[in-house]
Formats: C-alpha cells, structure tokens, sequence
C-alpha cells in the first residue's frame, strides 16, 4: 500500500483529500506545514511507514511547500511530489519547474483529479525504479564480469611470474667453488626465456651445457626444465655427450606435446687430462680462445637438432685445454643479433664472425671485464633491439 | 601552433607542446602514409605517439612556448624516417634502458623500449635532443604454390618467421596431401629463417619420408646464410640444396 504524506494548512482540504485518497486505498498521513511534513517524511525514511508520495500546497505557515522541495532537494531524499498552486503562486510554478518539479494541480481541482494523477505518477515511477534497477543489475553484473576478468589477469599474471621465476631459478648457476673460472650473460627477450645453460661439477672436472629451445614463451620456458633435469641426471651418470644428447632427444619427444627444435652443446671439461670434450646437436660452434694461439678457433662439430628426429647422432671433438684457455660459447640468438641498415632495409647481423672479432678485441681483459665488455659491444652493436634470447658464457680453465 | 608542410616524399609538423596536438599529427601522417600506399597503421601509430609524447613531456617539459618538430619520410617503398626534434636541454641517451619494464601496469618509461621493439633503429643527436627512428612496413610473407614441370613448388614471398609459422604449417600439410614426391622449396625472397620455421622443416620432412622413404626435398636459391644453417642443423640429410 502506497503511504501519501499531505501537506496542508487549510483543514477542509486536508480533510477531503485524506478521506478520498484513503478510499481509493492509499494510506495517508496528514500535516498542517512543510515544516512538519519534513520532519514526517525523514522520521519515517527507509522504515515500514516510508512516505511514498508527497502531496504539498504552497503557501503554509512554518515552511512554505517550495521551502520544503527544495530542502529535500538538499537532503537527496527523492519523493514523487504534486504541488498545488492557488491563483497568485503561479511565479512559484515557474521556479518547481526549475528545480525539476513538474507536477502540479492547480486549485481547485475535483478530488479524482490528484487520484487519478497519483495513479500516473506512482505507475510511472514505478517504471523508472524498474528501469534504474536493471541499469543497476547490468551495471552490477559488468562490474563482476570485470572483477572476474580482473582476477583472472591477475591469476595469469601471477602463473606467468611463477613461470618466470622458476625459469630465473632454472638459469641461476651458483659460480662460487666451480672447477673452472666462469662468466655468462643470459638475456631473454621476453619473462621466459627459451635459452639454458648450466654448469656441475664433476669428479674430474665439470659439465657444461648451452642449450636453445625453438621460441621464447611459457612453452619454451617448460622445456628447459626438462633439460635441466636430463642435464642433473646425466652429470650423475657421466654419459658421453652422444648418449647424453640420444637420451635428451628421446624425451623431450617422448615428454612434450609439440615438436620444438632445441640446438645444444655439451662440453665435458677433464682437469686430469687436461682436455675438452665438445658435442654438438645442431648448436653454433664453439670458440676456442687458447691463451698462447693468436687466433680463435672454431670447434666445427656437427649434430643433429634435438626433439623432432627418432634416429639422431652426434659429433663430439676433444681438445687439449690449459691453464687460462678460454671456452665461448653462445646461442644463435647472439650471431643474429644485429641491426637495419639505413640505406639498403637489410638486416646486418653480428653473426660467428662478428663474436669472434669482438672477443680478439678484448682478449687481454680479466674473465668478468671480458665477457661484460664482450657483451656490451654485442648489445651496442644490434642497438639494443633483440629479437631473440640471447646467451653468451666463456669458461677459463684455472 | 600547429604548421605541416608536405610533398610527395615527405610530411612535417611543427607545434607547439600541447599533447592536443597529438591525433590531428596521426591522422595527417596516416593520410601521408596512404598516399604512399601503405596499409596497415598500428605499429606506426605507437611509435610516431611516443615519440611526440617524449619530446613534449621529458623534451620540452610540457612548456607550451617551445615547439616540436616532426618530420615524416620516406626512405622507400615500405621504409619510413620519423625525425622528432624538441627544444629540450637533451639527454645522456646512453643510460637509456631499452628494455621493457616487466610489471605490465607500469606506464611510464614504456616509451622508448616500445619504440625499440616496434622500429628498425633508433639514433640520437649528439645532445639527445632529436630522435631519429627508421620504421619498416612489413608485408606478411605469402606462400606460393605453383606445379613447375610436374613439381610442386613452395615460393614464400619473406622471410619464415613465428610471426607465419601458423600458415606455413597449413601450406606443408596441404602439400603433402597432394601425394606429390618432387617438392621442390624456392627460397629466392627468403633472408632469414627463425627456429620455430625450422623446426617445421624439419617436422615436415619427416612426415615426407615416412611416405616417400629416401626421396630427397629440393630446396632452391637459399643464401649462404640458409645453406649454413641446413648444414649447421644437418638438415640437409633431408632437403637437397641446389642452387
């Protein structure tokens, strides 16, 4: 039942109105100034009794009906509200209308008149609540959907940071107490790298592994974990390189969904015999940088890519090493590093050649000074601008 | 202030620091770009936006009284200079840090790595008040197949990167349902070939061997960089490479 509030000074009116109002079923409070009716219509807001409709004439003692529009205008209190305007008001209309009130009846008015513009009006609101409340609902729901969405980029976000923070674990190479000296770089182009490298001690010396999984997202990344764990295995085991890489190659196509090249060298370092061991799968070629030959030397070892081929073989080199030899290795991420040239569009890349000469250039510095400066004319020399993973490491026999 | 100046091979912007200036500087470029017969904007967009951003707000400190300077044009057919010319104090442009900062919400210092990444090449003047950038439009490489003397022939019109590997993919499998063993890889347009297309390579010539056993896959006109890495990679047990 709609609760009316009237708002009246004369008693007559008040009367009829109450009486007629009440009859069609409204419920109907009554008072004899805005003054009161305020007080009436804030006692009773948000309870049981809430005033529904506010019926005010103008002119009444205490606060005037405009008085007590605007005064709920302050208050945000939102009542349908029909004014009733005497012949002398009518410069009052003009500022309701202004205030946005445009219900008005003007006296005298028959009594179905106010019932049958109270009907109209409650409909009408009645529309609007409807119309407010579904805006409200979509809002309601676009926000949740948003929420959601949010979550679930955060969700994503932190999975990838896990990822990405697994894949830093999975590089991270304690250098302290290795049997050789070492100094590496490995930059990957996004959070998630596809390069691996990693070093272990052995009884004899060390094992070395570079690899270079195909890609540089969150699938690639997953892939260098299971080299690792091959890698751990197999310093363990102290397989040669050939049956390291067949084992490797057999896994990763046995252990992954999709086929993705990976390219690797092995280097198993022997301080008793003072020799390398160098195996290849499909990786670029290692450089030896001997500490008494003038120039670098390739090691030009061939071997098949790993995780996509069922039959696979591998070349393995030995070198004879000494004290302060230098092993480079590096990704192919590093030779195709490189830049636009200006005036012809091609790209002009670091390539073997161009590592080769950088670290001739710098070959008289400290391991660290060395690899970093090394690095740094790499970097400087692409602008910069990677387009891939990049690894660069260089072992020195103590 | 808002001043363009243009011909054929060039348009240019003066302007006074007002980032309002920023879309109108876009859409003239773009209709720039169009009259040369350039499609696709995104990357461009970017770029060109970030660097007038730079000079205005680190250049010239969003001081309205000093101007900047832009000029479009074009190198070649699908090579564009961006030239931006502030009235800034410059910076050490050698401490700039072009990698991309790895929270996702930060918005600031995405600049110049965006840049980086988007364009051929980024240089400095000396005093770090002007930028030049080389952007290259990139048509995605296309694959064509055509039957040459009884060969199926494969001419991709690029280079084979991840960027087409999906459509690479389809164009290998569809091949190998025509049942055809004289498949013969023109790779005349070809420069670069990354690891992802690689690994496709080599996935496909296993497949090819499993139907046709010791029929050996041409491949034609590969630079020396390719031949190197079919050797490198031993994939050239698989593919003959023929000049």
């Amino acid at each position: 039942m709609k609760h009316i509030l009237i708002a009246e000074d004369q008693q007559a009116a008040r009367f009829v109105f109450t009486f007629q109002l009440k009859k069609v079923g409204f419920k109907v409070t009554s008072v004899e100034n805005g003054a009161l009716a305020l007080k009436a219509i804030q006692e009773n807001l948000d309870s049981d009794n809430q005033i529904d409709f506010l019926v005010t004439d103008i002119e009444m003692p205490e606060m005037s009906g405009l008085d007590l529009y605007k005064k709920l205008i302050d208050l945000e209190i939102e009542i349908p509200t029909i004014v009733m305007t005497a012949y002398g008001t009518k410069h009052v209309v003009v500022e309701l209308m202004r205030m946005g009130c445009s219900e008005y009846l003007d006296k005298p008015f028959p009594p179905e008149e106010l019932i049958n513009r109270i009907n109209q009006i409650v409909a009408e609101d009645e529309k609007q609540k409807k119309k407010k409340s579904k805006l409200e609902d979509d809002r309601n729901r676009f926000e949740l959907e948003l929420n959601s969405y949010k979550r679930s980029s955060e969700k994503l976000r932190e999975q990838v940071n896990s990822a990405k923070n697994a894949y830093e674990n999975i590089i991270k190479i304690e250098k302290k107490n290795l049997n050789v000296n070492l100094s590496y770089k490995i930059e990957p182009l996004a959070d998630l790298g596809g390069d691996f490298f990693s070093i272990k001690n052995t009884e004899t010396g060390c094992d070395i592994l570079l690899a270079d999984v195909a890609g540089h997202d969150m699938g690639s990344s997953f892939h260098t974990i299971l080299i690792k764990s091959v890698f751990e295995d197999n310093v363990k085991l102290m397989r040669n390189g050939n049956d390291f890489f067949t084992k490797l190659n057999r896994r990763l196509i046995d252990e992954s969904e999709n086929n993705r090249l990976v390219t690797a060298v092995f280097i198993r370092v022997n301080l008793e015999e003072m020799k390398a061991e160098i195996t290849s799968a499909g990786h670029p070629y290692t450089v030896f940088l001997g500490k008494d030959s003038d120039k670098p030397n390739q090691i030009a070892v061939l071997g098949d890519i790993l995780g996509i081929l069922d039959e696979v073989s591998f070349e393995t080199s030995t070198i004879k090493i000494k004290s302060k030899d230098r092993i480079l290795l590096y990704t192919d991420g590093i030779e195709d590093h490189g830049y636009i040239n200006s005036e012809t569009g091609k790209k002009i890349k670091l390539k073997d050649s161009g590592l080769i000469k950088l670290a001739c250039e710098n070959r008289e510095l400290e391991l660290e000074p060395f690899v970093d400066k090394t690095w740094n004319s790499i970097l400087e020399f692409g602008k910069y601008n990677a387009k891939d993973d990049m690894t660069f490491a260089t072992i020195e026999i103590k | 202030m808002y001043k363009i100046d243009e011909n054929n091979d060039y348009i240019s912007f003066e302007f006074s620091s007002d980032l309002k200036y920023i879309d109108r500087i876009i859409d003239d470029s773009i209709d720039f770009l169009k009259s040369n017969d350039i499609g696709s904007h995104n990357d461009f967009k970017i770029v060109v936006r970030e660097l007038i951003i730079n000079s205005i707000e680190h250049g010239n400190n969003n001081d309205n009284s000093k101007t900047v300077k832009c000029k479009i044009s074009l190198v070649d057919n699908l090579r564009f200079n961006i030239e931006v010319e502030d009235e800034g104090d410059g910076f050490d442009y050698s401490k700039l840090d072009f990698k991309m900062p790895e929270d996702p919400e930060q918005h600031r210092n995405r600049g110049i790595p965006l840049i980086n990444t988007l364009a051929d090449q980024i240089d400095f003047n000396e005093k770090g008040n002007k930028i030049n950038v080389i952007f290259s439009f990139h048509n995605e490489t296309k694959f064509n197949v055509s039957n040459e003397n009884g060969a199926l022939t494969i001419t991709p019109s690029g280079n084979i990167t991840s960027s087409v590997a999906d459509n690479f993919r389809v164009i290998l499998l569809e091949s190998l349902d025509e049942n055809n063993e004289n498949i013969v890889f023109n790779f005349e347009k070809v420069e670069d070939l990354d690891s992802i297309s690689l690994s496709l390579l080599i996935t496909f010539a296993k497949m090819f061997n499993r139907k046709f056993p010791n029929v050996v896959i041409k491949v034609i006109s590969a630079n020396n960089d390719i031949k190197n890495l079919f050797k490198l990679t031993r994939i050239n047990k698989f593919y003959n490479i023929t000049d």
